[in-house]
Formats: structure tokens, C-alpha cells, sequence
């Protein structure tokens, strides 16, 4: 369903990734994973047109997405970056009543439809108790809550996450991560997020892409693709994978460092 | 709740203060003689005064007559820039003020020793052992009161319009900021100043061990008590200065006379452009002119303080007090401020009730001698707006 | 999981109606002082005088004063607050900062740049002052935007090339008083920010630009509202982030263009009115624009009203009044918190 063929992205004059060449399904959660600085948001938002890429295509659906209208678009694919920022006194059922503006033309305010799926995103989210409040009361994880609703509104047939986990504590943590899993069980959602937590990524996902210094280095399910091996390359990190008794699910233990000494050694151990 | 009641307070009586502090203290740029006044009518002098008068002058020439048969004098009859009135100006010749040395010696006889003294407005005085020999002078003002005194000042502030008498003095910059090292260059035993630029010129001067005197010659009266002082202080001169000031006065006192048995006619003095102006009180240059000759100021009976010299009044005043004349000064050429003034008088239809514009009596002043003091030729403005009152 | 606190939520329609009343009683109390502002002035008439002269026929003083005098001035106020409270909105949402002001965008230094060379150097084309202010304007604020671009607009870039630019263009106007010092008394009305001494005129020259410009800046508030939840969550929704700041931003400099072209430099309503708004009405461009707009009118009228009052017969400028009616309210509203907690 969205395919980036080529892809190179050049940021202040640095190539930050090259070369990219990535297919999602519908309907697969996946998940990009990878050291800091190798680039998963930066493709995360060229696939998203947050960022221009400078070279490859992206396909949505068959068709280029640069050439497709914004508006298009936005009603196909949400994104929820890192940061959010909403001024201090909307309330959350105000915030989420803005992903409908995508379907809306511009002189068009909330007609019953919309409210009808306002209503719904906040349900799915399980914030009606919340949904009068304003937003910056909420605990981080109810505000991550509330975005998704916002991106959830838009019903976008894919969703993107960008390190959505990453501000919470554990328990916000796993909250969150259900409610994808369970948007994607139950609505067919695509999704696509980046996460640094590779246990989380291991559990929640369909398959899994790693990208190092710009470059794909591995993809397929992630029985496939965490193996020591590619720990110690790509994160220079030696550590022990298993499945784990109770859940079925892979799970990795880090036991230390690979190299002793850093940066320089360990760049040259790469395979 | 109460802390902040306190600040709004505080916040609001800074406000006020500052509001009357504008309000009284308006400086007069306005008659600074940062750029403008030609000297138009030179007073004729000879160069070195000394004592003894070896050529018998000619009797002082009477107020209206044929100008002096002197060489030096340009006899400029009126400032080339007509005064584009709606009513017809008849131009009148203005002569060359005569210097009339008396026959009798000149070097005084005193009754008193001759003390070099200058006292500023504020009270300072300035006393100095000998008379000061080399002067400059900031101020175009005072260089031609003192080159018609038969003082040639060593030095002078930027003009683009000398009088030629002093076309040759060396110019050191402006006059609120003037070229130090010029300045000291030409070794001045006196600096005169603008009292307007006492603040930051004294500092200057005192760190550069010049002598300096502040002058305060804003307004018609100020420049006949200046002349006096300097009669005094450069008591060589006192005759050219007597004679300076006896021709002003007999000319004035005819111009005075033709305000004589008229009715006071109100006056209204705008000041700047048709976008923006301001009024032009009784204390300004003008303004005292304009009281000399009889009229009386739409700010008369308010509450002006004495150094405001030009206030931003209030539209609805200048209606209720309906002036019969109306004065405009404007910098910028004369048929071209009168065409803007014209307009804005135009769109604006409060001008058009007021009687100055139904009668007609609305006048442009020329721009060199109203604009700010000139010194001596202001008696040529006085006499100009002495027809324009009362035609 | 967290501890909730006690309030409980007011329900969404009477949100909207608690805001919508807000809006209605603001309006009404526009009309009320616009009204009331012309029994104040340099000279005191008994409010008979007032009425009769705004409804008899008879030519009397009154009349004179309050029809040709007073009603166009309160008429220019009321267009001139609501521009620039406008433009001052619209900038905060394009800058997503608070302290956003129409002189950021350098409309207000380019504007003043061109007036007073032409009042000092050039009195001759004195009547085409509003028209090159307007011009001056104009090119300072393209001139920023032309500085600040760079693969797009970004808040910070504007604001440090405002300050490049305003830098620049005061520093001729400095020049420019210096050189003419002489003349400098005669404009200082108009660089403070003046409404006396203006006119019907004026008000007929202002009033379609005016109309227009409001209707724009109508126009502009779903955009103005999108700004405000992050550049990358306003793409997401499908605005063009870049287009739109650019034309906000225009907007903006266009509103406060016509004004400083026509009344001179008047500062702080642009920065003001919009927060005072927001805290008394919340953040929703949808009713934070026309509050500013009303709220913006009033001020200004009240501001005149004032200088051609508190000193008489003396007129102080404006903007004086501006800083001392406008920043201990805002003040006070600050510390208060605003009504809009619920």
C-alpha cells in the first residue's frame, strides 16, 4: 500500500538516508528501529510529506504522493510527531474535532457526520470521561491518547507514529502500544512507528525494518531480524534473545557493550 | 490584590507625569537655527572697528525708503520666496539698516570699568579679562549680529546659506554637534552656543578648555537684550550695537503703528506639514511677534507654560475660537506647501468654517524669516507681518 | 492512574454559548462607548448639545464639533484598533509566539521610513504620504519575508530578520531627523501615532481597505487555528504551512499598512488586544478574531477619546494613551487568570 522506492534524503546538505527502499501491506503494524541519528524519523516524515525528499518516489496506493493534492492525503494518512503542542484551553473533544478538517472544504464547519466521528475516535480512545477537559490537563499518556483520537478522526487508512512512546512511563507505554494494536485488529489500520524500546517493537509488530547511518540493513518479522548479531552490529550491544516463556514473544536482555573501547572499534566490527 | 492596585497606580502616576512633562516642557527645534536663516539683510559694518570715526556717516535712512547707497550691501528687499497669500502682499523694499557711528570718540568714557561679562538665562555668568578676540560662533544667528557689530567671528556652524559678509568665515559643523577639532583648529577665545545644546555642548567644551557662552536668541526679544548685553560686554562696539538697536526699534515702532487703532484680530500660527502640525503659542518666535503687533493667540488664556513654544492643540479649540487670521509655516518651497495646505484645507471641511478661510486671510509665511529666528533681519519679518495683519 | 482534579467540565454547546455571549456583549459595548466618546473632547457641551446636534439641523458649534470633528475620529479609531488588533492576532498565530506585533514584520518602521522623507526631504509630495507609507511598508515587510526564507517560513527567522530590518529603517529615520532637526517638530504627531486633525477624508480612504481587509482576515481563521497546533500536525491536516504563514503574514502587514499610512505609528494595540482575547475568550481563532477586531475598536476609541481629553487643550498622541489605558489592564487580566478556566 505505500511503497518508497530510492529514497534519499539530504538534510542541510548531508545525505541523512540513501537509498531507501521499503513496501508496507495493509493492514501490517510496522516498525522502524535503529540506533540514534540513523534517520527512522527523517523517512517516517518523508513518507508523511512533513519533509521533501531528494531523491526516489513514495507511492501511496499505486500513485505518487507528491503529486496528490494535501488534502488527499491527509484524509489517506495521518502522522503523529514526537512533539505536540495545542494551545492550553482546548479541550479534547475541540482538538479531535480537527481531524475532520481534511474533509472538510473551507468555508464547511462541523456537520452531524463529523461530530458523529469525533464521537467515535474519543470512544475507541476511551477518553468520554476526559473529553471536556483541556488537553494539557491530562496525563501524558491521556494527551497521547487524545492525539491519536485527533489522527484517528482523520480516518486515515494509515497511521504513522513517530516515537510515540517515548515521553511515558511503562504503564502509558503499554497503553498506548494496545491501542494500536487494537485500532489494527479491529479497524484494519496500517501502521508504521518508530520506536526505540526493541522488546516493544518485538511485540506489537508485524515486521520490523532497521536502519543504520541512513542505509536499510534488515527487515522481515522480528524473529528474523533481532538476532545477536545484528545487535552488536547495529548497536554495539552484546545481548542474549529469547521467547520469552509465558508470552511466546521474542524478547532480548542486554548483557553490556560488544567492544570495549568505543566508537572507533566497533565501527570497524560492522559487517 | 492590593499589590497590584498599587503597581496599576504607580504605572498610571509615571503615566501622568510623563504626560505633563510633555506636556510643559516642549523644546523649541523649531527655532533653532540648525540650517536656515540667511542673513537676507546684512547690516552694513565696517570690518575692523576702532575708535576713531574718520568718515562722517550718513544719516540714518528712514524706515521706508530707498535702500542704502552703501557697497557691501546686497539689498535684498524681500527674502526671494514670496509669501503666497490670498490676498495680495504689496512687496516693500526693505533697506539695509545703517550703521551710524556718532562723531564723538568712541572710546567710552566710563563710569564704570568695562568688565567683558555675559550672563545666560539660567544665571551663569561668563566674566573675562580681556575682550575675546577670536570668537566662533554656533549659532548664524549670532555671527551675523556680531559681523554686524563689526565683529567678524573666526568661526561659524554649518550653513547652506551665509550671508556673503561671512562667506568666508571657515564653518565647523552643526550647531548641536560641532567639529571639535575645527573648532579648536581656529583657537577660539569664545564659543558661542545655543543654549538648547547647554547640556551636552558644556561638558564638551569644558574637557577641551574653550570658553563658551550659551545664548538663548529663540525669540524677537531675546535677540535686542543679546545685542544689548553684547554692547556692553564688547564695549569697543558699543555704538555699532546702540545704532543696531536704535534702527530696529524706530523700525518697529513704525510697524507697531500700523496696529495702532485696529481691532485685535484673532491669530492662528500652524507650525509643520498639513499632516501633521502643531500651533505655534505666544512664546514662540513668531508668536511674540504676532502679540507685539496686537493679535491675539488661540492659546492666549490657555494654560501655556512660558518656554512652550509650540504645542499640538486640539482641533475643537481652533473652532470654538474661530481665527480671523491664519498663519502657515512650512518648510519646503512656498506655492508648493500653499497648494498642500490648500488641499487639506479643502478635504477637510472644519477649515472651511472658520473665518480666516471664508475671509480669505490665510497666509504662508516665507519660510527664512519665519521659519526661526535670523537675528537682525527678523525686523523685516516683524514689518512683513505687520502688512499681512493689517493690510 | 492520576488524580483528577474536582472541576467538572462545562458541556460543549454552552461553551460555545458562554463565548458567543461574550462576542454579543462585547459588541454592545463597542456601540455604547463609540457613542458615548463623542460627548468627550476639548470642549465640554451638555449632552442636549450633543444630541441635538447629531439629530437637529441647526448649524450650531456643537454640531460642527461633533459631526466634522468627533464622529471621524471615533469612526477611524474604530477601524484603525480593529486593523491593527487584527494584524496583531493574525502575526501571533503565523509566529506562534505571544509576543508577536505588527513592527515585527517591519510594516511599521518601512511605513515611518517613508513618511517622514517625505515630510522632511520632500514636503512638496506631502499628499502622497498615506500612499508611500503604505509602499514603505509594504517593501520593509517583503524584505523581511525575503530574508527570512529559506526552504520555508520560520517563526525565529522572521523575528530576527524584523530586527535586521527594523534596525536598519530606524536608523534612516534617525538619520533623517537628525539632518532636519529643525523640521522634526512639525511631524512628531504623526510618528507618535496621531488621529487629530483627521478627517472625513481619511475616514472615506480608509474605509474599503478596511472592508476588505477584515473580510480576509475572516477568511483566515481556520488557517490561524491549524498554526497553532504545530507545523507538523497543521501538515498532517493538510495546510500548507509555508503558504500560509506567507499569507497571514501579508494580511497582516496589509491591515497594519493602512493604518499606519492613514493615523500615523500607534504600537501596542497589536500586541495587547489579542491576549487580553484569548484569556477572555480562549485560543479558537473562530471567536478570538472578531473579539480582537471589537475589543481593538474599542480600545483605540477610548484611547482618543482620552487624548483629546485628559490634557485639553492640549492633544497628546495616541499611542501614549495606548500604553497607560492598555498594560495595567493587561496587567490585571494576567494575574487574574481570565474567566476561561472551565
Amino acid at each position: 500500500m505505500i511503497t518508497a522506492e530510492k529514497l534519499c534524503l539530504c538534510y542541510d546538505k548531508k545525505n541523512v538516508v540513501s537509498d531507501f527502499d521499503f513496501a508496507v501491506r495493509p493492514g501490517e503494524i510496522v516498525s522502524l528501529i535503529g540506533p540514534n541519528g540513523s534517520g527512522k524519523s527523517t523517512v517516517l516524515k518523508a513518507i508523511s510529506r512533513l519533509m521533501k525528499c531528494s531523491c526516489g518516489v513514495v507511492h501511496l496506493d499505486g500513485r505518487d504522493i507528491y503529486k496528490l493534492p494535501t488534502r488527499e492525503v491527509a484524509t489517506k494518512l495521518s502522522i503523529l510527531s514526537q512533539v505536540h503542542t495545542s494551545p492550553p484551553d482546548f479541550t479534547v473533544r475541540e482538538l479531535v474535532s480537527y481531524g475532520r478538517i481534511p474533509h472538510q472544504r473551507w468555508y464547511e464547519t462541523l456537520n452531524n457526520e463529523d461530530r458523529e466521528i469525533v464521537e467515535w475516535a474519543i470512544e475507541q480512545t476511551r477518553l468520554e470521561e476526559l473529553a471536556d477537559r483541556t488537553v494539557n490537563s491530562l496525563s501524558g499518556g491521556e494527551r497521547q491518547r487524545a492525539w491519536i483520537a485527533l489522527a484517528l478522526a482523520q480516518r486515515p487508512q494509515v497511521l504513522l507514529l513517530d516515537e510515540p512512546t517515548t515521553f511515558l512511563d511503562i504503564c502509558h507505554q503499554i497503553e498506548v502500544l494496545e491501542l494500536v494494536k487494537e485500532l489494527n485488529a479491529s479497524l484494519g489500520l496500517t501502521v508504521i512507528m518508530v520506536l526505540h524500546d526493541m522488546n516493544h517493537a518485538a511485540a506489537y509488530s508485524h515486521r520490523l525494518v532497521v536502519i543504520k547511518d541512513g542505509r536499510k540493513v534488515a527487515e522481515g518479522t522480528p524473529c528474523h531480524v533481532l538476532t545477536p548479531a545484528l545487535l552488536r552490529d547495529v548497536y554495539n550491544v552484546q545481548a542474549e534473545i529469547a521467547l520469552h516463556p509465558l508470552t511466546g514473544k521474542l524478547y532480548f536482555h542486554a548483557l553490556g557493550l560488544a567492544c570495549a573501547r568505543r566508537e572507533l572499534a566497533c565501527n570497524q566490527v560492522t559487517a | 490584590m492590593r499589590k497590584f492596585l498599587a503597581l496599576t497606580l504607580v504605572v498610571a502616576l509615571a503615566a501622568f507625569t510623563v504626560g505633563c512633562a510633555t506636556q510643559t516642557a516642549q523644546p523649541a527645534p523649531a527655532n533653532q537655527q540648525a540650517q536656515t536663516p540667511p542673513v537676507t539683510n546684512p547690516p552694513v559694518s565696517t570690518p575692523a572697528p576702532t575708535t576713531p570715526p574718520t568718515t562722517p556717516a550718513p544719516a540714518p535712512a528712514p524706515s521706508v525708503a530707498a535702500p542704502a547707497p552703501t557697497p557691501s550691501t546686497p539689498v535684498v528687499a524681500q527674502p526671494a520666496a514670496r509669501p503666497v497669500a490670498t490676498t495680495p502682499v504689496a512687496p516693500a523694499p526693505s533697506p539695509a539698516p545703517q550703521v551710524h557711528t556718532p562723531p564723538a570718540a568712541v572710546t567710552p568714557a566710563p563710569t564704570e570699568p568695562h568688565v567683558f561679562r555675559l550672563v545666560e538665562t539660567d544665571g551663569t555668568e561668563l566674566v573675562l579679562e580681556e575682550i575675546p578676540r577670536r570668537i566662533v560662533a554656533l549659532s548664524v544667528n549670532t555671527a551675523g549680529v556680531l559681523a554686524s557689530m563689526g565683529i567678524m567671528p573666526v568661526g561659524m556652524s554649518t550653513t547652506a546659506r551665509a550671508h556673503h559678509i561671512l562667506r568666508d568665515v571657515p564653518q565647523v559643523g552643526r550647531p548641536a554637534a560641532p567639529d571639535i577639532e575645527r573648532l579648536r583648529a581656529l583657537r577660539p577665545d569664545l564659543v558661542i552656543a545655543n543654549i538648547l545644546f547647554k547640556p551636552s555642548l558644556a561638558p564638551v567644551f569644558r574637557q577641551h578648555g574653550l570658553t563658551a557662552y550659551f545664548i538663548d536668541n529663540q525669540r524677537y526679544s531675546d535677540v535686542i537684550a543679546n545685542l544689548e548685553m553684547f554692547g556692553r560686554a564688547f564695549f569697543n562696539n558699543a555704538n555699532h550695537a546702540q545704532a543696531l538697536i536704535d534702527h530696529i526699534r524706530q523700525r518697529e515702532r513704525a510697524a507697531l503703528r500700523a496696529a495702532q487703532g485696529r481691532p485685535s484680530p484673532r491669530v492662528l500660527i500652524i507650525w509643520g506639514t498639513p499632516q501633521s502640525f502643531m500651533l505655534s503659542t505666544q512664546y514662540s518666535y513668531v508668536g511674540e511677534m504676532v502679540s507685539m503687533l496686537g493679535g491675539r493667540n488661540v492659546t492666549e488664556g490657555m494654560n501655556v507654560a512660558r518656554h512652550t513654544q509650540t504645542i499640538p492643540l486640539s482641533m475643537e479649540n481652533i473652532i470654538a475660537f474661530n481665527p480671523e487670521i491664519i498663519l502657515r509655516i512650512s518648510h519646503g518651497s512656498p506655492e508648493q506647501m500653499a497648494q498642500m495646505f490648500q488641499r487639506e484645507f479643502t478635504q477637510n471641511p472644519v477649515w472651511g468654517r472658520l473665518a480666516a478661510v471664508q475671509n480669505g486671510r490665510v497666509i504662508d509665511l516665507p519660510v527664512d524669516l519665519f521659519m526661526s529666528n535670523p537675528g537682525l533681519p527678523m525686523i523685516d519679518a516683524l514689518e512683513a507681518l505687520a502688512r499681512f495683519m493689517y493690510p | 492512574m492520576t488524580a483528577r482534579s474536582a472541576v467538572r467540565p462545562l458541556p460543549r454547546d454552552l461553551r460555545a454559548a458562554k463565548k458567543i455571549l461574550v462576542l454579543l456583549l462585547a459588541l454592545g459595548l463597542l456601540g455604547t462607548v463609540a457613542i458615548a466618546s463623542l460627548r468627550f473632547g476639548s470642549l465640554s457641551f451638555a449632552t442636549q448639545d450633543i444630541l441635538q446636534a447629531l439629530l437637529g439641523a441647526e448649524d450650531t458649534l456643537a454640531k460642527v464639533v461633533v459631526l466634522d470633528v468627533r464622529l471621524p475620529r471615533m469612526l477611524l479609531a474604530l477601524m484603525v484598533g480593529a486593523n491593527l488588533a487584527l494584524s496583531g492576532a493574525l502575526l501571533q498565530a503565523v509566529m506562534r509566539n505571544p509576543l508577536a506585533d505588527p513592527g515585527l514584520t517591519g510594516v511599521s518602521t518601512g511605513a515611518a521610513l517613508a513618511g517622514v522623507t517625505i515630510m522632511l526631504a520632500l514636503p512638496q509630495f506631502g499628499a502622497l504620504v498615506p500612499f508611500a507609507a503604505f509602499v514603505g511598508g509594504a517593501i520593509a515587510c517583503a524584505l523581511v519575508f525575503a530574508l527570512a526564507w529559506k526552504r520555508g517560513i520560520e517563526p525565529i527567522r522572521i523575528i530576527l530578520a524584523g530586527v535586521a530590518v527594523n534596525a536598519v529603517f530606524g536608523g534612516g529615520t534617525s538619520l533623517l531627523s537628525i539632518l532636519y532637526s529643525d523640521r522634526i517638530q512639525g511631524i512628531l504627531m504623526w510618528l507618535n501615532g496621531s488621529i487629530a486633525g483627521r478627517s472625513w477624508y481619511h475616514v472615506r480612504m480608509l474605509a474599503p481597505y478596511t472592508a476588505v481587509g477584515l473580510v480576509v482576515a475572516l477568511l483566515c481563521i481556520k488557517a490561524a487555528n491549524l498554526l497553532q497546533l504545530g507545523d507538523d500536525a497543521a501538515r498532517n491536516l493538510g495546510l500548507n504551512v509555508n503558504l500560509a504563514r506567507t499569507a497571514l503574514s501579508f494580511v497582516a502587514a496589509f491591515l497594519a499598512g493602512i493604518s499606519v499610512s492613514t493615523v500615523g505609528l500607534i504600537g501596542f494595540i497589536g500586541l495587547i488586544v489579542p491576549h487580553v482575547c484569548r484569556l477572555l475568550i480562549g485560543s479558537d481563532y473562530k471567536f478570538m478574531l472578531p473579539l480582537s477586531a471589537i475589543l481593538g475598536a474599542l480600545l483605540l476609541i477610548v484611547a482618543d477619546a482620552s487624548a483629546r481629553t485628559i490634557f485639553r487643550p492640549v492633544e497628546l498622541p495616541v499611542g501614549i494613551i495606548m500604553a497607560v489605558v492598555g498594560g495595567p489592564f493587561f496587567l490585571y487580566l494576567l494575574r487574574k487568570g481570565g474567566s476561561y478556566r472551565v
